[in-house]
């Protein structure tokens, strides 16, 4: 377990160092001068003077060759400082670090809503496998999977907020609105687990173990959520780690539509205005709390299932 | 199955699951920032005043006078507030941007935008011409020299009081750290003439320098109280003098204001306007809908059907286009710079019926020329109009036919093959440049979509480029003319903006009589000329005015919306119970 996690804990750096070379590049790559559209978002209508812009790019360090911008970015990003938003001149961390809580709490509201109900549903879908509930439930899953967020997302706002008045359809400070986002949010990864969770239960539920407690005498019920549920809900703590990646990027989208204040509408308004510092600073922060969620996924998986973690160690 | 397992999974889930929940239900309020840091200041040379006397006007033009007390929907009134804030209700707005600045210097968008900040002059509602603001009439006493006379019932938010003094220093901060406005303004000296008075000097001819000070950077601010509140701390100035005061901004998201009691004009009905950045157009409309926001600022075609369907709310538009929608023809790239061939693209392409497509009745209307009718009537200037017949003979007659059979005509083995291209953050363009596409093919020209960064405007790699642009700048039609023929501001020539490469030297000598001219008749007929000659070469190719377009809830009362996209709300608006 000791020599896994220092592996991992090694090639962490790595990994992050490469993610902010190929995104540096890619940024710069892209189309147009950012010194050209800062001064074109800072005042609307006119049209920036070539000596304007180049001023512009002397302020904004783009004279400097590429592999120079990287090292002076990622040397300031060591000392916490990701540089500053071309648009608004604020700090980056800062703005990460503000936008941060509302990101998280849209996920991890989320995450619980699809734990919630993909538990449950896993479970039920495969006591009655090839059932009326089973069925719908697939169904509902498959839909859940398939549909784009910003599909559910407009057709949440259309229903509960236009027609039934019930919810706010946007905003951030109150318990209500974060409803309808994190409805949005959570439907792709609950069908998913709900998915995975019947398998591993229809799976576990045919193990040698289980026959054994269903010949002692134990109601079906007690065989399910004492002796199955347990094993059977072991890929789905890889599937949070997993998913969690999916649930922060998928908040790109909702956010927007929702204009809930985190990350993703962040992400999507620098990247419209070509805000680089802001898209870097987003990708490498991003790519931090992925990295981080999934080793901590993964150690508690091999915590949680000694199978895992006595494999490792007897190679 | 090891008890670590039973345990983790009979504790550790529902304790989470717990937590999320309670997270939930405490969701509190985000933090507030203060407006961010401006950026590092100009290095303009600053105005100064010398004490000597203005001569009196001899035969002097000016901006006609306005009572300082005016009924004029335009104008504010006095009705003295009945209800003490608490008792009013709050407006909330949603608007596409919240990002530039509150300081004007910076850009002074928001701040027009939102009510919170004033100008000497605006734009008028009627013929978008300027009007006196927080001036009450402007004298030309030469060419270079104008005397403005101010309003003498203007406070600042902070309680100071705006006078002669006041806005000399405004104005002297404005060229200090504006760069572009002090060489737009070309202000040579501020002269305090009286205790609301004041005459501007200037290095360069400015006959409509009231348009100029219409501008919003050039809003009126309380500089003293700006420049000791320091960078990022605008707010805390209370540095403007709208109707509306900022409290609290947090860039791209919200902007709060309370009613300004004091207003010159009488107090809102409102106790304020809470503006919501909601960039996504479907969101703002869908959030109208839903109650959640009483006013959408700017709603699609699809977005007025919508509104306008459901009960309780309206779209609401001025019906007046400032903003122009047009292809720049490229004069560098070969295809387009013969005159036979720029012709008949210009009379292959429908561009009514595109604009019916992406302005369609009560968003837009077909643009003939660059200036809307309501800038610029000129009845002898037409468009050649969409004939495909007459584009096909121009075509032959620039040595153009279909020698091999495939649809596309070809000269000396070449193909006629041009790019219309395009940039995707307006919604019209990409449109533009199918339909163009389309049309083009059925007389004969393969046309290929290029729809990328603004930037590549200043690359050779197009022959038709899509822009949406403002086209009332100042509210002068010269002024506007010469922008978008990429003419230099003073008009001594082509300016670095001329990406299509036009040669616009015949236009030079037009433009340049404006510099004399001050009666806005004059000024029109120039611009006429200059659109004469720009639409003969078929140098451009305009096709729509766009509007402002809002949807309005019908409890909001008193919403008169201005057709430039500076003044979103005044003093006058409010919301029924």
């Amino acid at each position: 377990m000791g020599a896994y996690l220092v592996r991992r804990l090694v090639t962490l750096p790595l990994l992050l160092l490469g993610i902010s070379a190929v995104s540096f590049a890619l940024l710069n790559l892209a189309p147009g001068d950012p010194a050209e559209i800062v001064l074109r978002q800072r005042n609307p209508g006119q049209l920036p003077s070539p000596a304007a812009v180049a001023a512009m790019r002397v302020e904004l360090g783009l004279e400097a060759p590429l592999p120079a911008q990287y090292v002076r970015w990622v040397s300031q990003a060591l000392t916490g400082d990701m540089g500053r938003s071309y648009l608004t001149e604020q700090p980056v961390a800062e703005q990460l670090a503000r936008r941060t809580v509302p990101t998280a709490l849209l996920t991890a509201v989320a995450l619980a809503l699809a734990l919630l109900v993909a538990v449950p549903m896993g479970i039920l879908s495969a006591r009655h496998r090839g059932g009326a509930l089973d069925t719908s439930a697939r169904l509902a899953a498959l839909v859940g999977a398939a549909a784009p967020s910003y599909v559910l997302a407009y057709g949440l706002i259309i229903l509960f907020a236009v027609k039934l008045s019930w919810l706010p359809a946007l905003g951030y400070g109150s318990a209500t609105q974060v409803v309808l986002p994190a409805i949005a949010l959570s439907l792709a990864p609950m069908a998913q687990l709900m998915r995975l969770i019947r398998a591993s239960m229809l799976e576990t539920l045919g193990q040698d173990y289980i026959r054994t407690a269903r010949a002692k005498g134990l109601s079906e019920q007690t065989v399910s959520l004492r002796h199955a549920l347990r094993n059977a809900l072991l890929p789905a703590i890889g599937a949070i780690g997993v998913n969690l990646g999916y649930l922060l990027s998928g908040a790109v989208i909702v956010e927007t539509i929702f204009t809930w204040p985190g990350l993703g509408q962040l992400m999507v308004g620098a990247a419209l205005t070509r805000d680089y510092p802001m898209v870097q600073g987003f990708v490498t922060y991003i790519a931090v709390v992925v990295l981080l969620v999934n080793l901590a996924a993964d150690i508690a998986l091999r915590v949680a299932d000694p199978r895992l973690r006595f494999g490792r160690e007897e190679r | 199955m090891p008890n670590i397992l039973s345990n983790s999974f009979r504790t550790a889930l529902p304790l989470a699951l717990g937590l999320m929940f309670l997270l939930a239900v405490a969701c509190g309020s985000p933090a507030a920032t203060s407006e961010p840091a401006p950026p590092a200041a100009g290095s303009a040379p600053e105005a100064t005043a010398p004490a000597a006397a203005v001569p009196q006007p001899a035969a002097a033009t000016s901006v006609p006078a306005q009572p300082e007390q005016s009924s004029s929907p335009a104008q504010p009134t006095d009705e003295p507030a009945a209800e003490t804030v608490v008792d009013r209700p709050m407006l909330k707005a949603g608007v596409i941007w919240l990002d530039s600045p509150l300081d004007p210097v910076e850009s002074g968008w928001v701040a027009n935008q939102s009510g919170m900040s004033e100008n000497l002059f605006r734009l008028s509602a009627t013929d978008l011409s300027p009007e006196p603001w927080l001036a009450t009439a402007a004298t030309r006493v030469d060419p270079l020299t104008w005397e403005i006379d101010l309003r003498s019932d203007v406070k600042f938010h902070n309680g100071n009081v705006m006078d002669a003094d006041a806005v000399k220093a405004s104005l002297e901060r404005t060229i200090r750290l504006s760069p572009a406005s002090a060489e737009s303004l070309t202000i040579d000296t501020l002269t305090v003439t009286g205790d609301h008075s004041i005459t501007v000097v200037t290095t360069a001819p400015q006959p409509t320098l009231p348009g100029l000070f219409a501008v919003p950077a050039v809003a009126i601010t309380d500089a003293a109280a700006a420049d000791a509140a320091g960078e990022g701390n605008f707010i805390a100035a209370r540095a403007l003098t709208g109707p509306y005061i900022p409290t609290e901004y947090i860039q791209k998201e919200r902007l709060s204001s309370v009613a300004n009691d004091d207003y010159w004009g009488g107090a809102p009905p409102l106790a304020g306007i809470e503006h919501i950045a909601i960039p996504d157009p479907n969101s703002r409309e869908l959030a109208l809908q839903a109650g959640d926001i009483d006013i959408a600022v700017t709603i699609s075609p699809e977005g007025v059907e919508a509104i306008n369907a459901h009960p309780g709310m309206h779209s609401h538009t001025a019906g007046k286009g400032i903003a122009l929608v047009l292809w720049w023809v490229n004069f560098e790239r070969g295809t387009l710079a013969d005159p036979l061939v720029r012709r008949a693209v210009d009379q292959a392409i429908d561009r009514e019926a595109i604009a019916a497509l992406v302005a369609p009745e009560g968003s837009g209307s077909y643009a003939e020329l660059l200036l809307p009718e309501d800038m610029a009537s000129c009845p002898g200037v037409h468009a050649l109009g969409y004939d495909p017949d007459a584009a096909r003979d121009l075509l032959a007659q620039a040595g153009y036919a279909d020698t091999d059979g495939d649809g596309i005509v070809e000269k000396d083995g070449q193909p006629l093959e041009i790019v219309i291209g395009g940039y995707p953050q307006r919604y019209q363009l990409p449109i533009m440049a199918e339909a163009g596409q389309a049309m083009l093919a059925e007389v004969g020209i393969k046309a290929e979509v290029l729809i990328t960064e603004w930037s590549a405007v200043k690359e050779p790699v197009w022959d038709l480029f899509g822009w949406y642009n403002n086209v009332i700048e100042a509210g002068d039609p010269v002024r506007n003319v010469s922008k978008f023929a990429g003419l230099r501001a003073d008009a001594s020539g082509s300016g670095a903006n001329n990406y299509g490469h036009y040669d616009n030297s015949g236009l030079v000598e037009i433009v340049a009589q404006a510099s004399a001219a001050v009666d806005p008749h004059e000024r029109v007929e120039i611009a006429c000329d200059a659109l004469a000659v720009i639409t003969d070469e078929s140098a451009f190719l305009p096709v729509a005015h766009m509007y402002m377009v809002y949807g309005v809830s019908e409890r909001v009362t008193g919403f008169e919306p201005h057709p430039a996209n500076l003044y979103f709300f005044d003093h006058r608006i409010g919301l029924s119970e």
